[in-house]
């Protein structure tokens, strides 16, 4: 890679989160964590980032709403949802919401990593 | 047709000359009956529908049933009321053959609405006449919610089951890939050790989870074209390193371009399963699988066989049932929870098809899966 790119997550389930984090930076990223939908959004709005991997189900502001607010601001943001499987609505709202990509719960992490690789371009 | 004694008929007249004493009986009986003429005015209301539905009596009778008192729905909440969607009048005057009990919600007079199993018949004169119609209902409102119950806890127990147990498998993966630091030889045997119990884990919940999936009302398989023979060899081709890991041959020969509406990933799952059985009962010898097209029947034909432990006759029957498991004293367990193959005939049985088991004692078994469709790719009619 040329450059660091900088990846954000937002995930509150806090193994999760760094078991995400720890594989991207092993894959030579830069990672900004957060565990709520208020930080994430903040992140996503400040800060020079080059994707957002944003679950559904967090505390204080839900990913759907994150990506509604990020999908104003920076329209063209590569956006991954993470989600349980069995919420099928979620998957609709998300899309329609404009997430370029969505992956249920559990998943490897390979795949998560893989699918974010192709967003941005970095295969 | 039905069948009666006409002899012990014969002997009762009383009952069906007078309609008091049949009305006595059938208000003893527990399912809500309703009787109505052929424009559907209800002349007969029994106890078990007052029971059922709140209404009493001398609120129903006289009045048309499409008068807004039982309106029907479908559990989706579509209307199965008025004359080109009731179902009793379409068994009247239309010819509709009753067929097996319809699952409906019905108003119940405190504004409510209850689940019943209803059946409709027309009812006939000696001269074969429609005269009227009968409607018999059962309230299953009970058994529905638990099952509804039952569906939002095996989904929210999915997910606490999986979540952990997804996070324990990845940091797994990240010591024993080396990715936090060197591991002596001892460290990563006893991880790899862990790895494995975590997998096997892992399956049980997968087994258990679907279980609960495939008992839950709201489940729904997809209908589509499909390839069978492409799903079947991907299916074949990830299981074949596992079989020559073992020492075993595996064999497949598949009929190309074999074809049917289903659900792919369901579909794979249930030969997966059959695939997996075979390989895990199995010591030494040879897997075969097996696919074509049997033109007389207008089937398509799998055959999943190995050389492994075999199945005892006593058990082979009660094989496809949730949680049966074989009890071999003379070999070491698998381990298992006895619902891969309940989940394997669910899945078939769902799409038009049936198995079948041919298994001998230590000498290996044979699955047979029998499906309709067709050979080339659904050109043939």
């Amino acid at each position: 890679m040329s450059e660091e790119k900088t990846i954000l997550i937002a995930e509150d389930d806090f193994s999760l989160n760094r078991l995400i984090s720890f594989k991207l930076k092993k894959e030579g990223y830069l990672v900004i964590s957060t565990a709520d939908g208020e930080a994430a959004l903040r992140a996503a709005l400040n800060e020079n980032i080059a994707a957002a991997i944003i679950d559904i189900m967090m505390p204080y502001l839900d990913g759907i709403q994150v990506l509604k607010k990020i999908r104003s601001e920076k329209p063209h943001l590569p956006v991954i949802i993470l989600s349980v499987k069995s919420r099928k609505t979620d998957l609709h709202q998300a899309y329609e919401l404009g997430a370029n990509d969505y992956i249920s719960k559990p998943f490897q992490p390979e795949e998560l990593i893989k699918r974010l690789k192709e967003l941005i371009g970095d295969n | 047709m039905t069948k009666y004694d006409n002899n012990l008929i014969k002997k009762l007249p009383s009952i069906f000359s007078n309609f008091d004493r049949l009305a006595d009986i059938l208000n003893q009986i527990s399912d809500g009956i309703y009787i109505t003429d052929p424009d559907r005015k209800i002349l007969f209301w029994n106890l078990a529908a007052e029971k059922i539905t709140g209404y009493r009596q001398e609120d129903v009778l006289g009045k048309y049933c499409a008068d807004n008192i039982l309106a029907h729905t479908d559990m989706a909440g579509n209307k199965l009321c008025g004359e080109d969607l009731c179902p009793l009048h379409k068994t009247m005057h239309e010819n509709q053959k009753p067929g097996s009990p319809l699952k409906v919600k019905a108003k119940h007079r405190d504004g409510g609405r209850v689940v019943v199993e209803v059946s409709f018949t027309p009812l006939y004169s000696p001269e074969k006449e429609i005269i009227g119609g009968l409607e018999i209902f059962r309230d299953v409102s009970e058994s529905v919610e638990l099952e509804e119950q039952k569906a939002r806890f095996f989904s929210s127990l999915s997910h606490e089951l999986k979540t952990p147990l997804a996070n324990m498998q990845g940091y797994l993966e990240l010591i024993l890939a080396k990715d936090a630091g060197p591991l002596n030889e001892v460290q990563e045997e006893f991880l790899k050790t862990v790895y494995e119990q975590e997998q096997k884990l892992s399956a049980i919940i997968e087994d258990l989870l679907d279980m609960g999936h495939f008992e839950s009302t709201d489940f729904s398989y997809e209908k589509n074209l499909l390839d069978l023979s492409e799903v079947l060899n991907n299916v074949a081709r990830s299981f074949y390193a596992m079989a020559l890991k073992k020492g075993l041959d595996f064999k497949y020969d598949l009929a190309p371009g074999l074809t049917l509406l289903g659900d792919r990933e369901r579909l794979t799952q249930a030969f997966n399963n059959l695939l997996g059985n075979a390989i895990k009962y199995t010591e030494k010898g040879t897997i075969e699988l097996n696919a074509g097209y049997d033109r007389e029947s207008g089937e398509i034909v799998v055959k999943v066989s190995d050389s492994g432990i075999g199945i005892p006759e006593d058990d082979q029957k009660a094989i496809f049932e949730m949680f049966y498991r074989v009890e071999n004293p003379g070999t070491r367990s698998q381990g298992g929870t006895g619902v891969g193959l309940y989940v394997v005939d669910r899945i078939i049985k769902r799409h038009d098809g049936r198995i079948h088991l041919e298994s001998t004692n230590g000498a290996g078994s044979t699955f047979t899966v029998y499906l309709p469709g067709s050979p080339d790719g659904g050109k043939e009619s």
